[in-house]
């Protein structure tokens, strides 16, 4: 190999050691976050005490070791695997639909899961008053308004697969049918709210706030279940995705099976999407935003691209709850509304100022 | 290497868009396929690299039928340049790698890199490898687009109308590599082509297609200016210049020049 030919290497490798070193940088942001997240809420703990709480609980009071961990861990973890979920959910459906509007909520997929859970709580009655005086509402069987959310999500997931499958699978079509299923989805669960009586109304409205403080250890390691596999299954076609986005008639000159990529891509990222819908409730923007910030820090190379979506996922989610948790202490915020309040002037922000 | 298309027709729903095509490429060098707009030109060079699955008929390479091989298998054999590439702000040099993709296992090996940075040596693009391709000419994102598909390292070459955004300059220096490489590593290029002096001046082969049939094929030497008018239903002129035939729509040449009022 002649000077000028290393040369070119060298430059190569320290533009590809520049992304590592952005994905080392979120990582370290992330770790931070999840330590500043367990020991801050309505009860301040030491971070000290947090990190003794994780690897020595016996050093420290019960009370703080109870708190970090049976409330802020699978809270901190659901929003850290909710948010990195997300994230790759819509990285995949944005290079698959060659769209950068793809993402789960602009997919209906969001909408079907609320309008699922709006069925549940109308016809099994599972949203109900409990607290006495104190009028509070809650969902009397989560798994049941779970379940019919994932259901329901699926569903929709299936047919916009379903009718693109039908139609040759072009990204046009599977926009399309996601907004037409997310339009008539909405239009189902506000035909429920306007026949439902008050608690109903109010529960059918609680589970639409998505919140990662509903998630137990159970659901925690359901979402962890569906996603850790997801992302490796994303990682490993990140070729595919990369001669995707060239095109694709690009991508099949270069033995990229296009329909079954697509077919096989929105099938993974539409049941994780589901899963973690069904479990926290409808959150907008994390899908749509995480990958565009990441495009924008390490480029559009699906390679590093999609590690980036999953930590800007993670990163975005857990500091949206971290401020839902602190803004109004003690009261605590859906962290949904803070996910759009915090994720919209960015995105607004990525477009003004465009991105290459 | 020999490429043979045996009774190939392809339909898109109730339109024959081909209609059994037989024909043999031998050996490496430039065949250029020529014939009207709608002739079939494109529809055929998708057809042999199998992005649209023929109606009937086979492609079959040294023998074997492309129906027969994994899609990573064909693109081990057949390199294909799209008409238009789409637009990405994917890096010069992971675009260039992507031709890599039909080999690559999990990871990029040092085979791999080394193939692509030769290339990008050699197509002149080196100086602007981590440039976006959202920064480059026309000209320079077709160069992008053929050194992606001589990264594939495929004997065979398929290339749809790679002159025709192009200007004078770009589009010799595009088809000069593409001889230089024909001739270097005996690469058969099949390149569809609407110019015909241009092509007459770099291919050694043509087929000359008209509604979805080829009604010729003609070493350059044979070249005559009835075959050009039965494919365009234009009267011509033929001209050889240094062997090379060079032609001139004849209605041009009788035409009066304006009169400017």
């Amino acid at each position: 190999m002649n000077s000028g030919n290393e040369h070119l290497q060298r430059s190569y490798g320290s533009y590809q050691r520049s992304k590592r070193i952005v994905l080392l940088a979120e990582v370290l942001v992330l770790l931070i976050l999840v330590l500043v997240s367990l020991s801050l809420g309505a009860v301040r703990i030491p971070i000290s005490a947090t990190v003794r709480a994780l690897f020595a609980p016996d050093t420290i009071s019960f009370q703080y070791a109870a708190i970090i961990r049976e409330i802020r861990l699978p809270q901190t973890l659901s929003a850290l695997a909710a948010g990195a979920g997300l994230a790759a959910a819509g990285s995949v459906m944005q290079v698959i639909l060659q769209n950068p509007l793809g993402s789960p909520y602009t997919l209906g997929v969001s909408h079907a899961a609320a309008f699922g859970a709006a069925c549940s709580v109308m016809f099994l009655g599972t949203g109900v008053a409990v607290g006495g005086d104190s009028g509070i509402i809650e969902l009397l069987y989560p798994y049941k308004t779970m379940l019919c959310a994932l259901l329901f999500a699926l569903m929709a997931s299936a047919l916009i697969v379903l009718l693109s499958h039908i139609k040759r699978t072009s990204s046009e079509v599977m926009i399309l049918a996601g907004v037409t299923i997310g339009a008539l989805c909405t239009a189902g669960t506000m035909f429920l709210q306007y026949f439902a009586d008050d608690i109903q109304l109010a529960a059918m409205v609680f589970w639409t706030f998505g919140d990662v403080g509903r998630v137990n250890w159970q659901e925690l390691t359901m979402i962890t279940v569906v996603t850790v596999p997801s992302i490796l299954y994303f990682h490993m076609h990140r070729w595919s995705y990369n001669a995707l986005s060239m095109g694709d008639e690009t991508a099949r000159g270069l033995g990229v099976p296009t329909e079954r990529l697509r077919l096989t891509g929105m099938g993974a990222a539409s049941l994780l999407t589901s899963v973690i819908i069904a479990c926290v409730g409808v959150i907008g923007f994390v899908g749509l935003v995480a990958p565009h910030i990441a495009r924008k820090v390490v480029g559009e190379d699906q390679r590093f691209s999609l590690a980036a979506s999953v930590l800007t996922g993670g990163i975005l989610l857990l500091a949206s709850d971290l401020a839902a948790r602190l803004i109004l202490a003690p009261r605590v915020l859906p962290v949904a509304i803070l996910t759009a309040f915090l994720g919209a002037p960015v995105f607004i922000l990525l477009l003004i100022r465009g991105y290459r | 290497m020999r490429l043979s298309i045996q009774d190939l027709s392809f339909s898109y729903r109730t339109t024959q868009i081909l209609h059994h095509i037989d024909v043999d490429c031998d050996g490496p060098g430039i065949t250029a396929l020529l014939g009207p707009n709608g002739s079939g030109k494109t529809t055929l060079i998708r057809c042999i690299d199998r992005i649209l699955r023929p109606s009937s008929g086979d492609v079959l390479i040294d023998g074997v039928s492309t129906g027969s091989l994994s899609a990573k298998q064909l693109a081990r054999l057949i390199s294909y340049v799209p008409q238009k590439m789409q637009m990405s702000a994917m890096r010069v040099f992971d675009a260039v790698l992507l031709g890599r993709v039909p080999h690559l296992s999990m990871q990029v090996s040092d085979h791999d890199m080394y193939t692509c940075i030769e290339i990008l040596e050699r197509t002149g693009l080196s100086s602007m490898m981590l440039k976006s391709l959202h920064e480059l000419s026309g000209g320079e994102l077709q160069k992008v687009s053929i050194a992606r598909a001589l990264a594939q390292q495929a004997p065979i070459m398929l290339l749809d109308e790679p002159t025709a955004s192009l200007d004078l300059r770009n589009q010799l220096d595009t088809l000069k590599l593409l001889t230089s490489i024909a001739e270097e590593q005996g690469i058969m290029v099949i390149i569809a082509i609407h110019d015909l002096n241009t092509a007459f001046q770099f291919a050694q082969r043509f087929l000359f297609m008209k509604e979805g049939r080829i009604i010729e094929t003609s070493e350059r030497g044979n070249v005559t200016s009835a075959m050009i008018e039965q494919v365009y239903d234009v009267p011509v002129e033929l001209q050889w210049i240094s062997k090379v035939p060079h032609v001139t729509p004849r209605i041009y040449r009788e035409q009066q020049p304006c009169q400017l009022s």
